[in-house]
């Protein structure tokens, strides 16, 4: 437990710097603007606000936020070749994988809740949407910090991969729908919207039980082979 | 008029080393290591004991490949290699006694020096992670109450810090990656001492260097290595002896070469002469210092005058070469 908190400690420490947190923030106050307009439009509808939700909110500030500290939580520690430092200690390489992603969840949640929430609560003034808007962007979070954790160690441009990931898989492709959407982090918390917010959207699931499990299994897995990458990389 | 320069050398032999009084600490068995077509080591076997013990080799000879090897950062493509008796790369629990201060600059510039230190402490799980970092700090002579984020140090106060949590621990094998660079002279007299007193504590301490000077200074046994191979090993002196051995080439400039040529040929110190142009000589001696003392009587004798007598591999990439019997 001295361990985990520790390193988390230090991650939060080196990645949370104030540039990233104020242009996050700004990204996430874009959110909040957007839903004033929405909200302040008298022919929009409690959809048309949480379809805002769901393409700004859930599709731009959770992903694009989690991917910068995700990232590098781990991926600053292999650029700077300070890794080692981590590395070469009596821990379970669980214990660090967990870090990375608790401290991806620690620096990403709040910044995103507060500008989906606010923009769901901006947009419909809909109790039931706000709370959906939270749930879906926990969950999110979540799933996306544990796939951009493992993208961040593996691979050097993990910022660029991630966008391209989020730009054109989520964005275009998966978005479609059909079965490409079920690799799509953003089709479950689309679906998760819809369904605890109890307003229909289109291109969701049906089932919340799947909507909170695959993201979770995704989390899981990424946390799997952040563990397991770090027992075979080579580190600098 | 000339004499033939004679072939290489083939590769010098290994000197043994003395035999060892305990159990090593550190065996590496035929490892060899190569990325993608780039091959860092190649079949490198030798055995480390307790004290110090200098990796010697030029930029590029594999010693840093070799001490990641050693520390389980990186696994060798082939052969074996064992700390304490245990694989570095896949136990854990061996990093408890090893402490590594890596080549590379980079620290957690977010933290001051003690937290960085003594978050190694607590990785580490020790007792009082707040002394044992105040004491690794004030080994190295850096004040434990300094509040400044070690982005703003010197480079070698930052290697102070790498060494202190690398100390911290107090870890039997200390590998310690160009430990000297971006030191002042005093520091770094500070630093040998500090590896002496380790090494004679009974300490397995590795060090690497591409300076073989620095290496006399640490008295510790060498192991050389050269495009990725092992050279030679043993004590400084038997590796400083060997490398003394080896042909040097020295060019003379002269206004009387082919007089100077003739006789030179026949001193006992000159191993060949080339005549290379009108007015300069290629001599190759295994004796530079006799050699020097030898050539002004030389040219007196045969009236002659000398514009430079310049020797060309004085530098350690061609000692290295000759080690290697690359020629």
């Amino acid at each position: 437990m001295a361990s985990l908190s520790a390193l988390l400690h230090l991650m939060l420490r080196s990645n949370a710097t104030r540039g990233r947190v104020l242009g996050l923030s700004l990204v996430g106050l874009v959110g909040a603007l957007l839903g004033l307009a929405v909200g302040l439009s008298e022919s929009s509808t409690t959809a048309d606000g949480a379809e805002l939700v769901s393409v700004y909110g859930l599709a731009v500030i959770v992903p694009v936020t989690t991917l910068v500290f995700a990232t590098a939580a781990l991926g600053d520690f292999r650029e700077d070749e300070t890794l080692v430092y981590v590395w070469l200690r009596p821990v379970r390489r669980t214990i660090i994988a967990e870090a990375a992603v608790l401290s991806a969840v620690t620096t990403a949640l709040p910044i995103t809740l507060a500008s989906v929430a606010l923009t769901a609560a901006l947009a419909t003034r809909d109790a039931d949407v706000v709370l959906a808007s939270v749930v879906a962007t926990a969950v999110g979070v979540l799933a996306y910090s544990g796939l951009f954790v493992a993208l961040g160690l593996q691979i050097r441009r993990a910022l660029v991969a991630g966008l391209a990931y989020i730009l054109i898989w989520e964005g275009f492709i998966a978005a479609v729908g059909g079965g490409p959407a079920y690799l799509s982090i953003r089709f479950y918390t689309r679906t998760l919207l819809a369904e605890v917010s109890g307003v229909p959207l289109e291109r969701t699931g049906d089932s919340l039980a799947v909507a909170v499990v695959v993201p979770l299994v995704v989390a899981a897995l990424g946390l799997g082979y952040t563990t397991w990458r770090l027992r075979r990389q080579d580190i600098e | 008029m000339t004499g033939p320069l004679p072939p290489p050398p083939p590769a010098a032999p290994p000197v043994p080393p003395p035999p060892p009084a305990t159990a090593p600490v550190v065996v590496v068995d035929r490892v060899s290591k190569w990325f993608r077509d780039v091959v860092a080591l190649s079949d490198v076997s030798f055995a480390i004991y307790p004290g110090v013990t200098a990796l010697l080799g030029p930029n590029g000879a594999g010693k840093s490949t070799m001490m990641r090897i050693l520390c389980g950062l990186t696994r060798p493509s082939q052969g074996a290699v064992r700390v304490l008796g245990r694989n570095p790369k896949t136990d854990v629990e061996l990093s408890r006694h090893i402490g590594l201060a890596p080549q590379q600059e980079g620290v957690f510039e977010a933290l001051a020096p003690f937290e960085f230190v003594r978050l190694g402490a607590v990785l580490h799980g020790l007792d009082d992670p707040e002394g044992a970092a105040a004491a690794a700090l004030a080994t190295v002579e850096l004040d434990p109450s300094d509040s400044r984020r070690t982005i703003t140090y010197s480079k070698g106060m930052r290697q102070r810090v790498k060494l202190a949590q690398a100390l911290v621990h107090d870890p039997e094998v200390l590998v310690l990656d160009e430990p000297l660079t971006g030191l002042d002279p005093k520091q770094r007299r500070r630093m040998i001492a500090l590896v002496q007193q380790l090494g004679d504590a009974g300490k397995c301490v590795i060090i690497s260097s591409h300076v073989l000077d620095e290496v006399e200074r640490f008295g510790s046994r060498v192991l050389v290595l050269a495009q990725g191979r092992l050279a030679a090993m043993g004590d400084y002196h038997a590796i400083r002896n060997l490398m003394d051995d080896r042909p040097h080439r020295i060019r003379i400039s002269t206004d009387r070469p082919r007089a100077m040529a003739t006789s030179l040929i026949d001193a006992e110190t000159v191993m060949g002469v080339t005549l290379q142009t009108d007015d300069t000589l290629l001599i190759e001696t295994r004796e530079v210092s006799a050699f020097r003392h030898g050539v002004a009587e030389v040219a007196r004798r045969n009236n002659a005058r000398l514009y430079e007598v310049v020797p060309l591999d004085d530098d350690l990439e061609s000692v290295f070469r000759y080690l290697v019997g690359s020629g």
